[in-house]
């Protein structure tokens, strides 16, 4: 599905091996695959995902999606394979456009946005419906101004609109790091619900380790920008929480 | 009393201008100087145009463009350049400068005895009234026009990128694409402004562009204070209160006129004026 061949970066001024923010790092995610990515901060965990979603474009190696070669495909081209959302739970929607709008705009992700007036009867009929299966009662709340919603309920109207289009992968970014424990924990369910149900792949930054062991069934460390451990299966599903903590104690 | 219909007549013709303002302020944060010399650069184009015998119907188009092309070096020199936009849109107004007192080739032309497009119903309903009429629909028609577009999956687009360009990176648009249409499209409607205020006043000044910006910017101010005592969140009733604006800055103005201030000191109330207006929803936040 998404293949990195021999992927290497190194922020500007930092040229020599120690520094590499990601250094040689091979790795293929399988449709359907929801991987956990661990590791301490600046491990180059966010720098992974910045490489795979167009945002950093790596100094040697190769990226290719469903066969193409995107290595050099500008972020906006890409979205026709990748969905993102953020740490911060604001950055995945327009705060002055409705709830609706917001979904206007995500369904056309990988479509020309033209002059036509698509927010129409039908359109809302299908929001509403899908804005229902997150069990949040948004679906009551379409003409309100998404600025005036909860960083909970804006991380998962992003969700939502991340999977209106077909996107493949979904690329986290700690993205229940701003929710409360109850608001995250709703969120992880319904994260893992969607990956299943849309049988789409997932990277899936995050520092909290229940997640990490609870969700997934690949999890893979990062330590100085190289892929140090890599566990899936039977194998991820065995890991225990001491052991986990002793990855990040060494 | 017709001193202050002509200050709403001069109100509707600043509607153009203040939209393009909303535009780029309101839904681009990008605070555009260019304004001061496109207004200008579409009067100049008109008053050359007009006096050459060209009807005014067909050169609206070209003024519109011509309009459109000045902001398109404002938002290319921002975006691609990446020179802050305020400087951007000094640099365009300075250069519009030359470009304007080229068009016009001497400070000032006079439009006596020309065609206008406010001809369209004299025969019929007088000058006067043709003026009103064909400024009202002026206003009305550009007011659809530029809400609609707002509406549409574009204008959506639109929105968003002023809002959150990561978003619409995302999304998979170049908000950098975005944002210099936009700011084309408001430079555009300036120029229009600047159209319809030359055959409102009957004449062309290298100087009538200086402090525009601060007109547009007072009016859809203005506008915003309607909006949020209504709470209003309607694209399209938020547009109409910006021509609303538009109008009511030049009642106030004409007002503040016949209490018997000297009009060399209209800019400085202008300025004061506005000073005002932006400053009220601020105060209201520290307390």
């Amino acid at each position: 599905m998404i293949e990195l061949r021999k992927v290497s970066y190194a922020f500007k001024g930092s040229e020599n091996d120690e520094t590499k923010a990601i250094s040689d790092i091979d790795l293929e995610i399988r449709q359907g695959e929801f991987i956990i990515l661990l590791g301490a901060n600046g491990s180059g965990k966010t720098s992974l995902l910045n490489l795979i979603a167009g945002t950093l474009e790596p100094q040697t190696g190769k990226i290719m999606a469903e066969g193409h070669d995107i290595t050099k495909l500008k972020e906006h081209k890409r979205c026709k394979w990748i969905a993102r959302l953020f740490q911060n739970p604001l950055s995945g929607t327009a705060p002055d456009l409705s709830l609706l709008e917001n979904f206007r705009i995500a369904s056309l992700r990988t479509k020309f946005k033209g002059l036509k007036i698509g927010t129409d009867e039908k359109f809302r009929r299908k929001v509403r419906e899908h804005v229902s299966q997150l069990g949040l009662g948004l679906e009551m709340k379409l003409d309100q101004a998404v600025g005036t919603l909860s960083g909970g309920q804006r991380q998962a109207i992003t969700l939502s609109m991340a999977v209106m289009d077909d996107a493949k992968i979904l690329l986290m970014d700690e993205p229940t790091a701003a929710l409360d424990p109850k608001t995250s924990e709703i969120f992880m369910s319904l994260t893992s619900r969607i990956i299943e149900e849309r049988k789409l792949s997932c990277l899936f930054i995050t520092h909290q380790l229940k997640n990490a062991l609870k969700y997934g069934e690949r999890i893979i460390q990062l330590e100085r920008g190289k892929i140090i451990r890599d566990i899936q299966g039977d194998k991820k599903s065995k890991l225990s929480l001491p052991e986990l903590f002793m990855w990040f104690g060494q | 009393m017709s001193f202050y219909l002509s200050a709403v007549l001069l109100g509707l013709g600043f509607a153009a201008l203040a939209m393009g303002i909303f535009i780029t302020m309101r839904i681009f944060n990008i605070p555009d100087i260019t304004t001061d010399g496109t207004f200008t650069l579409g009067g100049a184009l008109t008053a050359v145009l007009i006096t050459g015998d060209y009807s005014p119907w067909l050169i609206l188009l070209p003024v519109f463009f011509a309009g459109a092309i000045a902001g398109i070096c404002t938002g290319i020199i921002h975006t691609k350049l990446k020179v802050n936009a305020l400087l951007a849109g000094i640099l365009v107004m300075t250069a519009l400068y030359s470009v304007n007192l080229g068009i016009m080739n001497r400070s000032n032309i006079p439009l006596i005895e020309t065609a206008s497009v406010f001809d369209l119903f004299t025969p019929v309903l007088g000058e006067m009234n043709s003026q009103i009429l064909m400024l009202l629909l002026f206003s009305v028609i550009l007011w659809l026009l530029i809400s609609r577009l707002l509406r549409t999956d574009f204008g959506l687009a639109m929105r968003a990128t002023g809002n959150n360009e990561q978003m619409i990176r995302s999304m998979g648009m170049d908000p950098q694409v975005m944002k210099v249409i936009g700011i084309a499209l408001a430079n555009g409607l300036i120029a229009i402004s600047g159209f319809l205020i030359v055959q409102i006043q009957g004449f062309a000044d290298i100087n009538m562009g200086i402090g525009i910006v601060i007109l547009g910017l007072g009016s859809v101010m203005i506008g915003e204070i309607f909006m949020n005592l209504f709470k209003v969140r309607s694209i399209t009733i938020h547009l109409l209160g910006v021509i609303g604006g538009s109008i009511l800055f030049r009642l106030i103005l004409a007002f503040s006129l016949t209490l018997g201030i000297d009009a060399i000191y209209l800019k400085l109330i202008v300025a004061l004026f506005v000073l005002i207006v932006i400053s009220i929803p601020n105060l209201k936040r520290t307390k």
